[in-house]
């Protein structure tokens, strides 16, 4: 859209007879690796680090103690009951799982549609989409009650001869997930060997040298390697893409399928996965703007990808408020008594509160994210996506709790109130899921050091890297 | 031994492992290739920190086959998929859930979905790995310090030599004239020492000792155990509710079962008509004799309650209630469900005796009371259940008396007709 000169740290124009550089400054291979590298290798980790792993630690091992007091006492210690079945647990699964699908998209989806950019975030997001479905594992895994039983929903023979039923999207969530947390895995650790390797090939420590070489399962970076490693990163991208896209239609299929009013609707699965999107970048901002400040990569993760992450989280949350008015407008236009009910009670029932805060952090004030300006400051979209975060967790709130609050029957309503133990395992999951993200910083390479050179490589063949 | 020229010194020892040359670009990397390929060589490759753009045809490396591999692969999925669901739910064990289909594909897609997924992407993995031979920890060119640049900012190309065109001179000149920036001989890395003894030993050990805990578990599969099994999950065996023999703090005398508050009727309390309330309450024998059927501990002969017209009519009524079932109306044990268990063929059932027979008319009231209240074991088997729960001992009781007087229809002549009732017959 600019065609004046931008300084050289700015490669957010859009003039579309230079393509803006990927990576700032005067970088070489050379130098990408010894940023990303040193960032693992350094004897002293920085303070700051040890100071918050020290917070999330406490959070995370408080988590497991709850789970403990779940395990003995039984899912009375939450708030669910009569009518509302499914709490905070529940949303909280849909919350992390949500979060996990934009590690995906980065991953995959924008693999596949040659996006460049994707390569200074991608291995970043892919952990979190790890650490994301671990928390999202966990909930539904402890919210069964007996939990030593789990494994009966796997198709396993036993002597009660019972199978489980294919035909619950219960069951299909287990399969969905599942497959999910793997592919996920597979796909990350696949991306991650050359960057081992790199690792291994810098080690200076035994223990180092065992560790990354044990992990990086000796790739050598032959071009006879790399060709097939080529073919197995597309295939697996392309695998990736209707997975996630599966996976979170899904689990709305988990309400979908059911028949309550607000959640017998065929706009859940499109609904859905643009909200998983939309909250998972969110998370992505709010990683990234920090971590970027903190380990130094400004020259890597760019303003331009903050602003390419902005405009698809204005995107998607465009998709989310059209999905808000398609749903009031559907409740209106079917003269579905129940239907139109269910809505009503949303925006003005005892609910009202949390309603207009999903509307107002999801819909209103990403607005703000058509200005350039809050695109490419930092704290600014820190600000936002934090806002998002919170619209998104309240969005699954209303979805599962007003629907069951106040459904057909008058007399089985009841309202909804978290115990503490409820409020306290979602903060402790978020202590699990940034002590695996603190871990992944300080061990693992952050930024896909070989893809980013392989972009270089690229950005210098058309003679557009940036030479100052 | 290395250099900064373009000259290489010859190796003198006999295990020369291959040649590495570095190049400063990808670009003249490729060139480099070209000729290599161009010069026949098999045992090569090119190593860069990513992939470079354009060196599988100037090495001439073919299309890998794992897409086939994992096409292959996703199509199993997706068949086992379906047939898991399809025999599971459709035909081993079928359940009707909701009026939904046994099997349908909009409902069993999801779980395909995912299962082709994952068995692909397991093939593109796994095949991946084994295709590049990895995991593997050595390589020709391994004696090359240099080679680790390979991941950082370096292009190398390493010709092995156990190519079958592998010269030393040859291929070093062919390095140097496509612009090598150096070039090195790599020695074979040493063969790798055996793992101690106590390691082999260590592992060894452990791999046996883990098969103890599955070998017992086979054996409980296949043995009785005579005692309660484990049970870790407690559920609610253990509860706060309390027993009737435990203490409490709740009343003042400790004890949990209350006594009787005055005016109230127990469960097996007996009429107040029955007038036999002191009696039972002071005296032991009236207690055997009218709750057990005992005299000085042998089944009694006589009644405990005085025998009048209305004992016997209650003991009609509780006779066709209780007993008429199996026994009859008459006695003669053709009670409908007798009849019915001939009907259906049931050989396992036993038939009553008819109360008139001789063996059944030479029994004691008290034996009476006694199969009454216990029931009655034929072969093992319980062939009448015990009444104790369902009838109190004043209705057993008449229900004896009225027994008597089925027997004696069936066992009596004309002579034991009163008069009065004589004249109604004629």
């Amino acid at each position: 859209m600019s065609t004046i000169a931008l300084p050289n740290d700015d490669n957010t124009g859009n003039d579309p007879s230079k393509r803006p550089p990927l990576v700032l400054g005067a970088s070489d291979y050379g130098s990408i690796t010894d940023a990303i590298s040193e960032i693992a290798e350094q004897p002293t980790t920085p303070r700051i680090w040890y100071v918050i792993f020290g917070v999330t630690s406490a959070l995370t091992v408080m988590f497991f103690a709850l789970i403990g007091l779940l395990i003995v006492t039984g899912v009375g210690v939450w708030g669910n009951n009569s009518p509302v079945f499914w709490g905070w647990p529940i949303v909280n699964f849909v919350f992390w799982v949500g979060i996990g699908h934009a590690g995906t998209l980065i991953s995959a989806i924008l693999f596949l549609f040659r996006q460049k950019w994707r390569t200074s975030i991608n291995r970043f997001a892919e952990a979190m989409t790890i650490f994301a479905v671990v928390c999202a594992g966990i909930f539904p895994g402890i919210h069964v009650g007996r939990i030593w039983l789990v494994y009966w929903l796997a198709p396993y023979p036993n002597e009660m001869a019972l199978w489980p039923n294919f035909r619950s999207p219960l069951l299909w969530d287990v399969f969905a997930i599942s497959t999910y947390a793997t592919v996920s895995l597979l796909f990350w650790y696949l991306g991650m060997v050359p960057d081992l390797a790199t690792f291994r090939d810098r080690s200076k420590t035994p223990l180092k040298k065992l560790t990354y070489g044990a992990l990086a399962l000796g790739w050598r970076g032959s071009a006879r390697q790399w060709h097939r490693y080529e073919v197995a990163y597309l295939l697996l991208a392309a695998l990736a893409t209707p997975l996630v896209l599966s996976v979170h239609s899904v689990v709305s299929f988990d309400f979908a399928v059911s028949q309550l009013p607000g959640w017998h609707t065929t706009i859940f699965p499109p609904y859905f996965v643009a909200g998983a999107i939309f909250s998972g970048f969110a998370m992505v901002i709010t990683l990234m703007v920090p971590a970027r400040a903190i380990f130094g990569l400004k020259h890597l993760v760019t303003t331009r990808h903050l602003d390419n992450i902005n405009k698809i989280m204005l995107s998607t949350s465009l998709m989310v408020g059209l999905a808000y008015c398609t749903e009031l407008f559907i409740a209106w236009y079917s003269g579905a008594p129940y239907e139109q009910f269910a809505f009503l009670n949303r925006a003005t029932g005892p609910y009202w509160w949390a309603y207009w805060t999903m509307f107002t952090c999801n819909v209103i004030i990403p607005q703000v994210l058509w200005f350039k300006k809050f695109r490419t400051t930092p704290v600014l979209m820190f600000v936002v996506a934090i806002f998002v975060n919170i619209g998104m967790w309240f969005e699954r709130f209303v979805i599962v709790v007003t629907t069951l609050t106040r459904d057909f029957v008058p007399t089985s309503w009841g309202y909804f109130i978290p115990t503490p133990v409820d409020i306290l395992m979602f903060l402790g999951s978020f202590g699990l899921f940034l002590s695996l993200f603190l871990l992944f910083l300080k061990f693992l390479p952050m930024v896909a050091m070989a893809e980013v050179k392989g972009v270089m490589e690229g950005d210098k063949r058309r003679g557009t890297r940036d030479e100052g | 031994m290395t250099t900064n020229d373009n000259n290489l010194i010859d190796a003198t020892t006999e295990n020369v492992s291959g040649l590495l040359a570095r190049y400063d670009s990808a670009d003249s990397l490729k060139a480099a290739a070209r000729s290599f390929r161009d010069a026949g060589y098999t045992k090569w490759d090119c190593f860069s920190p990513f992939p470079v753009h354009g060196i599988d045809p100037a090495m001439g490396i073919r299309r890998t086959r794992l897409p086939l591999l994992v096409f292959a692969a996703g199509l199993t999925g997706g068949i086992i998929a379906l047939l898991m669901q399809w025999w599971t739910n459709a035909v081993d064990y079928p359940i009707i859930v909701s009026g939904k289909p046994l099997f349908s594909i909009p409902a069993n897609i999801p779980v395909t979905f995912e299962l082709i997924v994952l068995f692909a992407a397991f093939a593109a993995f796994f095949g991946v790995l084994a295709m590049n031979n990895l995991p593997k920890y050595q390589n020709p060119f391994e004696s090359s310090e240099q080679l680790k640049d390979s991941t950082r900012d370096g292009f190398f190309l390493g010709v092995e030599a156990n190519d079958p065109k592998f010269d030393q001179a040859a291929v070093s000149d062919l390095m140097n004239s496509t612009g090598a920036a150096s070039v090195e001989s790599c020695l074979a890395p040493p063969p790798a020492p055996p793992l101690p003894s106590a390691v082999v030993w260590g592992v060894a050990t452990c791999c046996i000792l883990a098969v103890v805990p599955l070998l017992v578990v086979a054996k409980m599969r296949v043995s009785l155990k005579e005692d309660r099994y484990v049970h870790p999950v407690l559920d609610m065996d253990y509860q706060p509710s309390l027993g009737t023999q435990d203490r409490t703090t709740l009343f003042k005398d400790g004890r949990t079962m209350r006594p009787r508050l005055a005016e109230t009727v127990a469960q097996y309390d007996l009429p107040r008509d029955l007038g036999i309330d002191q009696q039972l309450a002071e005296s032991d024998e009236f207690y055997e004799h009218f709750m057990y059927g005992l005299v000085d501990g042998e089944h009694a002969t006589s009644y405990p309650l005085p025998v009048t017209d209305e004992l016997v009519a209650r003991g009609r009524e509780r006779y066709d209630i209780f007993c008429a079932t199996c026994h009859g109306i008459s006695g003669d044990g053709n009670g409908p469900v007798t009849v019915r268990a001939g009907e259906r063929g049931i050989g396992a059932w036993n038939k009553p005796p008819p109360m008139h027979d001789e063996y059944v008319v030479k029994q004691t009231a008290g034996k009476l009371f006694h199969t009454i209240t216990n029931g009655v074991m034929r072969s093992e088997v319980q062939a009448m259940p015990g009444y104790a729960s369902q009838i109190p001992p004043q209705d057993r009781w008449a229900i004896i008396l009225y027994l008597r007087a089925l027997q004696r229809s069936q066992n009596a002549s004309i002579d034991d007709i009163p008069e009065d009732k004589l004249r109604q017959l004629r």
